[in-house]
């Protein structure tokens, strides 16, 4: 009896023995592991951008090299996530191709660089070659990260370009798959024709140009989720519309009118509908529609007005409206068939032009403290409503957006004497002034 | 009384004294053998037991050291050297040699000869499954230097060997691992832990970065015992998906990551 037992004890730990070996091998065998955490002394990744040297003595080589420089420069600088080593601490030798590179003297201070980023210009026929590389300093065996090479033509747009892609490139690689925003555009309202038209411009300000031309008030631009369309307010037909127009095509979309009010259009993030304010039924309140105009819905009843409505992009089955049922303006909460309505902010005072962050978790809106009387950008968290003030005694700060990083923040303000649009990091921190021609409003950022 | 008396034949000598010695006897050696088990096991150490334990030198193979002008092994023959070494992969069984039937006697009878039955001790139901090696599989010492997870590093600090099958990912690519820490710790929300558990036992969050850096398997591996914190640790990992794609010289399809959320504020 004793010995059999011991048998079956025996036979019974052998598959337990095989399994505890099983997961040994099979914790080795995976290709490859690492073990990090949080709260280890976090740093942002502290990067070396020396000059790209131009290998082409054609002057407009040189010059589009200094472009090159500069926007690169400037793109990883206003990442939000990197540290840029200030020039006057590299080393002499500044190298163009891998075996230059000094690995000691970039990772030593003064510079005490992680990465490093370099390469050269060059022309090749009528084209304008840019060879970048990213080196890990710090792993002298190993360093590559990026080698990339764009063709450009010959001019200050493509070289702009290609600046932008690769500062791209090294923001999705250092901060972790977000992909950078220096290929986006933003959307505004300027007047420096004479009558405040919609313009596009490049994210940090270059390349405005101008989308629509009616002689008339043009209003609210808001992009399309794939970046096709521009849908905003226009009074061309001397009523106020709702207006959609294809930057593929350069022509109008047809879309229906209504009689009163239409404004404030808003794309949900699948791009199939549009939420907008109209009052053809009397007051202004939220209606929902297909892009091509059916399926015509009113989502919001209530005497006053309803409007400036917004999608939460994450899950677009929430949208944020600003109401004044209350009194005064104030941002609401209701899901996208309209129920469930809540208000974000219990505080007084008027808080409009509501902007969802891309993943979701707070929204950037424009307040009017009812102590101060100041209009300033705030973030609040929808999940907790904590609010964080961005802006400080500059100005009046109206009409936040996200960009599609959500690291950064466009706005207009008045600091500068007149309103122009101004962007941010999403902390506050930072401002950039990115018009000055006319007066500039109403920013939207690309997705 | 012809006969020759021999007194030794005749006397009758008694056996109790050398018996009562031989119990005697017998009962000290089974009473020390008992006293050794008893004290003996306490005073110092058994036998075949190490006296000076920890001086074990631990020694990990690698083809060669860097730091070491070890002569390059020749490749003379591409014969197979027959070697002691199990080799990486199993080999084929060498074939047991046929029962010698010349030995056996011929029987009378013309029947085929009836070799008996090897008996099965193994459990016949179980089918013990054959390893195939890969068709690309070299048995150990007849190929050349191997070409697996192997690297040498030269850091700042000297020569570096890293031996097989430990590729330390995070040393290779330290700024992949910071990339995906900032990542995550900036989408782990201390706000929606709430704002009176100041600190917390760390949470292990293990997962497995794919090739084109998206998160799969994310799962605890340990809880640090608050609902709260463990939720929103699993929530930074995957508001995080998709990181950034595995590095291009990275050979391998997926990374593990081991992760832990340290609270303290």
């Amino acid at each position: 009896m004793n010995i059999r037992y011991v048998k079956y004890l025996v036979l019974l730990s052998i598959p337990l023995l095989a399994i505890l070996a099983g997961t040994r091998v099979t914790k080795s065998q995976t290709e490859g592991w690492f073990r990090t955490g949080i709260n280890l002394g976090q740093s942002t990744v502290r990067i070396a951008v020396p000059d790209f040297a131009s290998r082409s003595a054609d002057p407009r080589a040189v010059d589009l090299t200094k472009t090159f420089n500069q926007v690169l420069w400037n793109d990883l600088n206003y990442s939000g996530i990197l540290d840029v080593v200030s020039k006057s601490l590299y080393p002499v030798n500044t190298p163009q191709e891998p075996q230059d590179v000094d690995f000691n003297g970039w990772s030593n201070p003064p510079a005490s660089a992680q990465m490093l980023a370099f390469g050269y210009t060059e022309t090749r026929g009528n084209s304008f070659v840019v060879t970048a590389r990213l080196f890990d300093v710090h792993n002298p065996s190993n360093p590559g990260v990026l080698a990339k090479r764009y063709v450009a033509d010959l001019n200050e747009l493509s070289a702009r370009d290609a600046a932008h892609r690769f500062a791209n490139e090294i923001i999705q690689t250092l901060g972790g798959g977000l992909p950078g925003i220096n290929l986006t555009k933003i959307a505004f309202v300027s007047n420096r024709t004479g009558h405040p038209e919609i313009w596009v411009m490049d994210y940090d300000g270059f390349n405005q140009h101008q989308i629509t031309n009616y002689p008339s008030l043009n209003l609210t631009p808001r992009w399309s989720p794939d970046n096709s369309m521009l849908a905003f307010t226009s009074y061309a037909s001397g009523n106020p519309e709702i207006y959609l127009y294809s930057l593929i095509t350069n022509r109008r979309i047809p879309f229906p009118t209504y009689r009163g009010l239409n404004t404030t259009p808003a794309f949900s993030p699948d791009g199939k509908k549009i939420a907008f304010c109209s009052s053809m039924s009397g007051h202004p309140e939220i209606y929902l529609s297909d892009v091509n105009g059916l399926g015509l819905q009113r989502l919001t009843f209530s005497p006053g007005v309803n409007i400036s409505p917004v999608w939460n992009p994450k899950t677009g089955n929430e949208i944020a409206f600003v109401s004044d049922r209350s009194g005064s303006p104030q941002i609401y909460i209701m899901n996208a068939d309209g129920t469930n309505l809540r208000r974000l902010i219990t505080a007084g005072g008027d808080a409009e032009a509501p902007s969802w962050s891309p993943n979701g978790l707070f929204i950037a809106f424009s307040w009017s403290v009812k102590e101060t009387g100041h209009w300033d950008i705030y973030v609040i968290e929808i999940a907790t409503g904590r609010i964080v003030q961005l802006t400080y005694n500059a100005g009046r700060n109206e009409h936040p957006s996200w960009s599609p990083d959500g690291r950064h923040i466009v706005f207009e303000s008045t600091r500068s004497g007149k309103r122009e649009v101004w962007t941010m990091l999403a902390d506050g921190s930072d401002p950039h002034e990115l018009t000055t021609a006319g007066e500039n409003w109403n920013p939207n950022w690309s997705n | 009384m012809g006969a020759a008396t021999f007194p030794i034949f005749n006397h009758r000598e008694s056996l109790r004294g050398a018996l009562l010695a031989s119990i005697i006897f017998h009962c000290l050696l089974a009473l020390s053998a008992l006293v050794y088990t008893i004290w003996g096991g306490r005073m110092g150490k058994g036998w075949g037991q190490s006296l000076n334990s920890g001086s074990a030198v631990h020694v990990n193979a690698v083809a060669s050291l860097p730091g070491v002008p070890l002569p390059q092994p020749r490749i003379t023959t591409p014969n197979t050297v027959a070697v002691q070494n199990p080799g990486l992969f199993q080999n084929e069984p060498v074939p047991k040699p046929p029962p010698d039937l010349m030995a056996q006697k011929i029987p009378k009878f013309k029947e085929a000869v009836k070799i008996p039955e090897k008996k099965m001790l193994a459990n016949p139901r179980i089918q013990k499954e054959k390893i195939q090696p890969p068709p690309n599989a070299i048995p150990y010492g007849q190929g050349g230097r191997p070409t697996m997870s192997y690297s040498s590093v030269t850091t700042s600090a000297g020569d570096v060997a890293i031996g097989i099958g430990q590729e330390d990912f995070g040393e290779r690519y330290g700024w992949y691992v910071q990339a995906v820490r900032n990542r995550i710790s900036s989408n782990w929300l201390l706000s929606t832990i709430s704002p009176n558990i100041l600190n917390a036992p760390r949470v292990y969050v293990d997962f497995d970065i794919n090739r084109d850096g998206s998160i799969t398997n994310a799962r605890i591996t340990q809880s640090s015992g608050i609902p709260e914190v463990d939720r929103s640790a699993l929530r930074a990992v995957l508001a995080s998906s998709p990181l950034a794609p595995l590095p291009a010289d990275y050979s391998g399809n997926k990374v593990s990551v081991e992760f832990y959320f340290d609270l303290r504020r």
